[in-house]
């Protein structure tokens, strides 16, 4: 017996082509348009090779093992195809059990509808912080959900023996997505008019999560419930990940409707053409392009590429995926506003080194890491402020390091170490091993860390962990071999680059744990006076704390660092503070270039020109000057303040040493 | 048909059963060919050899660091008969069965392993065997610790666990992801009796308090008063299951910027006593003078004496001179009446600072650690075991230290077996060591706690500290601990004893130390 596409679509049979050509878009959009490499990088679970490490997994509670299946997943992405594969394969598969358990429920065939989650997924996906685990997930809790609806309509008796069993099975695995096969159970129970069933699945959804998750494993109570729902990957207010949870029932209510107007007009069913297939495809498609417009993120994106270039030390390539923030690639300085309302994931502690860990996207973030870029490239003091610089922000720490998202001290934990400050990287490298436990990214910088500190046992020990995660092992034999043969890592060019800079004196540490940038860097130039690090980033700091006296203070110490020229933003310091003091400062040897003198003319005449600044509103100058002036000292020096379109606070008084 | 499917299931079987025969005799090897002695015995990890240990301790599982491709091994008891062992991978693993057989024939006697490894030019090399001292006395059946990670400033996960020494077998007394990742620390049991335990909770949401576990009662016991803003630290029971003796200290870390990072300094510190009964805080002067900052505190056995550490009140800026002696005054538990301090150590004549006092079960020593300054001994390289005699005055450094810090210690319930912890291995990493106390007052070559696989220490990440034997398992469950913790009805503040003058009013002070989910913008 012959099936046409027709007939099957009549039946409410489910044709394999949409799923393909669904699947092998996801797969395309995913492998080229979002990159593997960007949600590896976004996310970076931890994933070890053993029975110890699966043992593990399993007992840190309901939800471990799909995190653990996940996180072996997630680890194809350092193959990009294979990734993408794996996640369009999964896309198309919560497609295809949407669809079947809709028609499973009502009875009707909504030709396509799963397509609707499917795209709300991959809309997700594009904010790359939604790991593999909870979409695996999803997909088994489908899966249940469709097992129940085959089997109630069977037996009496087998829609309770179902229920339970299916919910001890899914359970343990999958935790919070446990709740949505309930919910899906309960609506379908509903739908038949076997109530009781219904609360059956209400009953169990609070009591199975209780005695497995909180009485026998020990989980706490959002674990229990919550864990690997959608609703800790997405975007506050989380609309995607509500939409998702909510199209089933919105559809099955739907449907309804639609039902009873057909059953209203004639008795027959709804004739299904080719034509209408077609047309819902479209209708799926512009939906699925839609959503990805909508919840589309360039700066997000442009950070996180900065980011994953900073992690890997590319410097050239970090300010190249800056462009898109430098001054000359905006046409005003109130663009500047957007930068401030990026949003953000649902701050949360990751609990379980398995589970990914977003970072935390901001514009500060992205600061970080073109000035410790623009630094390693000899660059700094000449195009600090070719980027738009938050008045008063630290030069070296992004973030506080007591306050602020539990990924803050990864930034700084690298500047740190540039800077030579050896103990302080250490101490901000364990925090965030207490933090999210050990990534590979992390534990490579523990090795160097402690090698440095001429622990090579220690570094073994994180060499260990490194070498059971499958894509760093050849990285970790490599250091094993390379401590082996020379404790102390001469030979590495990070090591060796670090060495020289380190504290030879002890200081303890202001006793608050936490020492101001100045001090710091102080301490290390008194250390080490030809730390050029150091001395960069303590002008950068002075430059952007408007403190330019102590800009022209250290203009006799250029020699020493190696420079031949005074500076660009030194320059303009030097300038400011002549014009704002009427004192000329000995430059020694030094002459300020006619370029910048020529320059800080014209800028002043157009200051004077407007008739200056006194005590309005400095907007409309700011503006005016913004096209030749922007990336100048003068200009974050007099309207720093007004960038953000926030009152930021005058830089604060800091602690002299 | 199906007497078909039934045939060729059977055949399938055979070939199954055949094809696991021939795999297990491939995968043991043959000494046969060249032999040659190696003259020493084989390199192993971890180190167990020439180790005395308990007749009723966990398999040692370990690995030979040596280049070979397959090894055998004889192994023998004292007495009964020995086995041979083979492997082809460095695993060296003794089935438990064998193990509890060895030791059985073996108390007061040794356990010989004898390898042989076959090296890639097929040559047998014979090491001489490894000796494995089993001593007559048994160690406490039970061990309890906290895992967490190396902590500078703040914490993620951390848990109290319990380990059954006789295997691997390792369960959760509490872990603080039921109660949001907030601290718990110092676990205290009355002369090591699983029912009757204390430990402290630090929390944003419940404060700080001590959970008191006495045979059956749970609470959750707020001991910060009018005397003592700080909660309680560092409790000891007294004998009499009565009495708990703590620490109410303000402590505050900073950090190095060469050599060891972490350190901590007490601003301040006083002694006192939760008495259980009375539900009430009290205190003497002696033991929470304001000029000096007192800690640690230890009972005797019998419960006359209280032994704490105490140095002179120096602001933070001296804090490398800030040297603790050990001391003691006699106590009557009946009466809550104290005698004269009586000073046992002094750091002016040590030059170092004493932490941990632990008086062994019969009285007559004390073990304790002593380091260059302060008195948080793990984050100090310097830190060393040391034995007290009561008996004589004397003390000496025991031969079980490393170069890297040896702390914190504890006694098993015959006297026989200390526990401590050490970070000998790595400088990082504390884990636990056991090391057998003959009846001369001799300490025994330590032996890392065995894990089941050989290799597990090499690269895990955690931290083991504070081990305290008990009897047995701990007889409260991690759920009632979790609702002490949690709920509101087991709730109890300790009243200041109507004798002790207010002096610290206030708010209760904070700890250096932090969760992550304490960190502005988390949200649980």
């Amino acid at each position: 017996m012959t099936t046409t596409p027709d007939d099957a679509i009549r039946r409410g049979r489910l044709c394999a082509w949409p799923y393909a050509l669904l699947c092998v878009a996801a797969w395309l959009f995913i492998w080229k348009g979002i990159g593997p490499a960007q949600l590896y990088h976004h996310q970076t679970p931890v994933f070890m090779t053993g029975w110890n490490y699966l043992a593990t997994n399993w007992a840190s509670g309901a939800g471990g093992l799909i995190e653990y299946a996940g996180a072996g997943l997630t680890q194809s992405y350092h193959g990009p195809w294979l990734g993408a594969l794996i996640l369009a394969t999964l896309l198309g598969a919560v497609a295809f059990l949407s669809n079947r358990w809709l028609h499973s429920a009502t009875g009707k065939p909504l030709l396509f509808s799963g397509f609707v989650p499917a795209a709300l997924l991959l809309t997700m996906l594009n904010g790359r912080a939604l790991p593999i685990a909870p979409i695996l997930a999803l997909v088994l809790a489908l899966l249940a959900a469709l097992v129940f609806g085959v089997v109630v309509p069977k037996f009496r008796w087998a829609g309770p023996v179902a229920m339970v069993l299916l919910s001890l099975l899914l359970y343990p695995v999958v935790a919070g997505p446990y709740l949505f096969f309930v919910a899906l159970a309960v609506l379908h129970a509903a739908l038949r008019r076997r109530f009781l069933l219904a609360g059956l699945g209400v009953l169990l959804a609070g009591v199975i999560p209780y005695l497995i998750g909180v009485w026998w494993w020990h989980c706490g109570v959002y674990d229990a419930w919550l864990r690997n729902l959608l609703f800790e990957y997405d975007l506050n207010p989380q609309i995607l990940s509500i939409a998702i949870y909510a199209f089933y029932p919105l559809a099955v209510a739907l449907l309804a409707v639609v039902s009873v107007r057909v059953r209203r007009r004639t008795k027959a069913p709804l004739p299904l053409s080719r034509r209408s297939v077609v047309v819902r495809t479209g209708a799926v498609a512009v939906f699925a392009a839609g959503s990805l417009l909508i919840f589309r993120d360039a700066l997000a994106t442009t950070i996180l590429r900065v980011d994953r270039h900073a992690r890997e030390r590319e410097w050239e390539q970090v300010l190249a995926a800056a462009g898109p923030l430098h001054w000359s690639e905006m046409d005003s300085v109130a663009e500047l506003e957007r930068l401030v309302f990026l949003p953000y994931l649902t701050p949360r502690f990751p609990r379980h080194p398995q589970q990914g860990v977003p970072l935390r996207l901001s514009y500060e973030s992205l600061l970080h890491h073109v000035n410790l870029a623009l630094q390693e490239r000899g660059r700094l003091l000449d195009e600090l402020f070719a980027y738009p610089q938050v008045l008063g922000m630290s030069a070296v720490r992004m973030l506080p390091d007591n306050i602020g998202p539990y990924v803050a001290h990864s930034y700084n934990m690298d500047i740190l170490l540039r800077l030579g400050h050896v103990n302080e990287a250490e101490r901000v490298a364990c925090e965030v091993l207490a933090n999210i436990g050990p990534r590979p990214w992390l534990l490579q910088r523990l090795v160097i860390i402690y090698a440095l500190k001429d622990e090579p046992a220690t570094a073994e020990v994180f060499l260990t962990a490194l070498a059971r995660q499958p894509g760093h092992c050849d990285w970790a034999r490599r250091y094993q071999r390379a401590l082996a043969d020379d404790a102390r890592l001469s030979s590495d060019p990070l090591a060796s680059r670090i060495r020289p800079l380190m504290h030879r004196e002890d200081f303890a540490g202001s006793y608050v744990g936490v020492n101001p940038d100045e001090e710091m860097l102080l301490r290390l130039l008194h250390t080490n006076p030809h730390n050029r690090a150091a001395f960069d980033f303590l002008m950068a700091h002075y430059l952007l704390n408007l403190r330019h006296d102590q800009v022209v203070r250290r203009l006799p110490l250029l020699r020493e660092f190696g420079y031949d020229r005074i500076p660009r933003h030194m320059e303009e310091a030097v300038l400011m503070h002549a014009k704002l003091t009427g004192e000329q400062p000995d430059l020694g040897p030094w002459q300020i270039s006619p370029a910048t003198i020529q320059r800080f003319q014209a800028f002043d005449q157009a200051i004077e020109r407007m008739g200056g600044l006194g005590e309005r509103d400095p907007r409309p100058v700011r503006d005016a000057l913004f096209p030749a002036f922007a990336d100048t000292y003068w200009f974050y020096c007099l309207f720093g303040n007004t960038f953000f379109e926030v009152d930021s606070a005058p830089p604060p008084e800091e602690r002299r040493p | 048909m199906r007497r078909t499917g039934i045939v060729i299931l059977l055949i399938l079987l055979t070939l199954g059963l055949g094809w696991a025969v021939l795999a297990l005799r491939a995968a043991r090897p043959v000494i046969d060919g060249p032999r040659s002695a190696a003259g020493r015995a084989p390199t192993i990890e971890p180190d167990y050899r020439e180790v005395v240990i308990p007749p009723n301790i966990a398999p040692l599982h370990f690995r030979l660091i040596e280049e070979i491709d397959a090894w055998s091994a004889d192994v023998s008891g004292e007495h009964g008969p020995g086995r041979v062992l083979h492997g082809r991978t460095p695993e060296v693993r003794i089935p438990r069965a064998t193990w509890r057989d060895l030791l059985e024939t073996s108390a007061g006697g040794t356990i010989r392993l004898a390898f042989s490894g076959r090296q890639a030019d097929g040559v047998w090399v014979e090491f001489d065997p490894i000796t494995l001292r089993v001593a007559r006395e048994s160690v406490d059946p039970y061990l309890v610790y906290r895992i967490i990670d190396p902590v500078f400033g703040c914490w993620g996960h951390m848990s109290i666990r319990q380990r059954d020494l006789s295997s691997f077998d390792e369960t959760a007394i509490l872990r603080n992801r039921t109660f949001e990742y907030d601290c718990t620390n110092c676990h205290s049991f009355c002369q090591r009796d699983p029912g009757r335990m204390s430990l402290q909770i630090r929390s944003q949401a419940i404060g700080a308090c001590m959970v008191v576990a006495d045979e059956g009662q749970v609470s959750r016991v707020y001991t910060a008063t009018e005397f003592n803003r700080s909660a309680a630290s560092y409790s000891r029971w007294h004998p009499n299951g009565r009495v708990i003796a703590f620490a109410a200290i303000q402590v505050m870390q900073f950090f190095h910027a060469v050599g060891h990072t972490r350190d901590v300094f007490d601003q301040a510190s006083d002694l006192a006593l939760y008495r259980v009964d009375e539900n009430m805080v009290t205190t003497t002067p002696a033991i929470s003078d304001p000029d000096w900052m007192e800690t640690y505190p230890e009972w005797s056995p019998d419960g006359a004496q209280l032994y704490f550490c105490r140095a002179r009140q120096k602001p933070v800026e001296e804090f490398a001179s800030v040297k603790y002696d050990l001391v003691r005054i006699a106590y009557d538990a009946e009466t809550n009446t104290w005698g004269e301090l009586e000073t046992l150590l002094a750091a002016d004549d040590t030059g170092l600072s004493v932490t941990h006092p632990r008086v062994s079960p019969d009285g007559r020593y004390v073990l304790l650690t002593m380091c260059d300054y302060g008195n948080f001994s793990i984050y100090r390289p310097s830190s060393d075991l040391y034995l007290l005699d009561l008996e004589t005055g004397e003390h000496r450094l025991l031969p079980i230290n490393s170069d890297r810090a040896d702390s914190y210690h504890c006694w098993s319930g015959n006297g026989r077996w200390i526990v401590f912890s050490s970070k000998r291995r790595d400088g990082l990493f504390t884990q636990l060591y056991l090391s057998y106390f003959d009846p001369e007052g001799n300490a025994h070559r330590p032996f890392i706690l065995p894990q089941e696989d050989p290799g597990f220490y090499d690269g895990h990440l955690k931290v083991f500290n504070v081990p305290e034997f008990v009897t047995g398992p701990v007889t409260v469950s991690p759920h009632r601990l979790t609702q002490a913790v949690t709920e509101p009805d087991f709730r109890r503040q300790a009243a200041l004893d109507p004798q002790v003058a207010a002096r610290d009013a206030g708010t209760p002070r904070d700890m250096p130390w932090h969760s992550v989910r304490e960190v502005p913008g988390h949200q649980p």
